[in-house]
């Protein structure tokens, strides 16, 4: 069993500090953060790693062509 | 021109960690809301800030070196355990250096007034190693609200500020 997540809640008008559970309410939206934030994640790691591949690719292709890798780093500046 | 700064709240996490700091109920008879914050959480160490419970009208820019290189990047609303706020700063986090903290503050401008609000942050990881982050960051909330909430989450999913988290939130008059 794992503990509730709380949160700290602090009225600064009377300085009042509460440490609130989080509802379920709140915890299924939480739940719901998180699955979006890990779908945004391996999102951007999809396109970090398909341009990564392109630009191997592509490199590989100049390679073949008969460019030096120095050509090569020179083009991509 | 006197500037005075009056603490409001300070907070200090307990054992167990916690989800989010909720600065409510600010009294609206300052200038400006800055919040210092020594944190650690038990994940990457990234924190976000929320306005008003609102999940709408954020736009950021940040800037960032790691201890190796540099990086930058402008998007508008982050997620993570906030949903849609501002992606602030960097604290210390799992992989950092046993018990070290990072610090941050967190400056919100005119957060009175009825026009969009802008805010900055200055933070860093402190941690000791090749890979120790500091960024810089600046946003736009589009939204004409008095500010009367901030709510700081780590950005992390399932994330915790972890036990000796502080943070204090100051009222800034100029006068």
């Amino acid at each position: 069993m794992t503990d509730t997540p709380t949160r700290i809640e602090v009225d600064c008008a009377t300085g009042e500090q509460k440490v609130i559970p989080l509802t379920a309410a709140e915890i299924a939206e939480l739940d719901q953060m998180r699955a979006k934030a890990e779908e945004e994640r391996a999102a951007r790691e999809a396109e970090e790693q398909a341009k990564a591949a392109a630009k191997a690719a592509a490199e590989a292709k100049l390679a073949a062509l008969g460019l030096t890798a120095e050509e090569i780093a020179a083009l991509s500046k | 021109m006197a500037i005075t700064y009056d603490a409001l709240s300070t907070v200090v996490v307990g054992s167990g960690g916690v989800t989010s700091i909720d600065f409510t109920s600010i009294p609206q008879t300052y200038t400006d809301l800055l919040i210092m914050l020594s944190s650690r959480t038990d994940g990457s160490g990234n924190f976000n800030v929320q306005l008003n419970n609102t999940t709408s009208g954020y736009s950021q820019v940040r800037l960032g070196g790691t201890g190796s290189g540099t990086y930058s990047n402008t998007s508008t609303g982050q997620s993570g355990n906030s949903g849609n706020s501002f992606l602030a700063g960097i604290s210390g986090g799992s992989s950092n250096t046993s018990n070290v903290f990072g610090n941050a503050y967190i400056y919100v401008n005119n957060y009175t007034s009825s026009n969009n609000k802008t805010l900055e942050a200055d933070s860093n990881q402190e941690n000791n190693s090749t890979a120790s982050y500091s960024e810089l960051f600046a946003g736009v909330w589009s939204n004409t609200a008095a500010v009367t909430s901030v709510k700081l989450l780590t950005y992390d999913t399932g994330g915790k500020f972890v036990q000796y988290t502080t943070a204090t939130l100051y009222g800034i008059k100029k006068s």
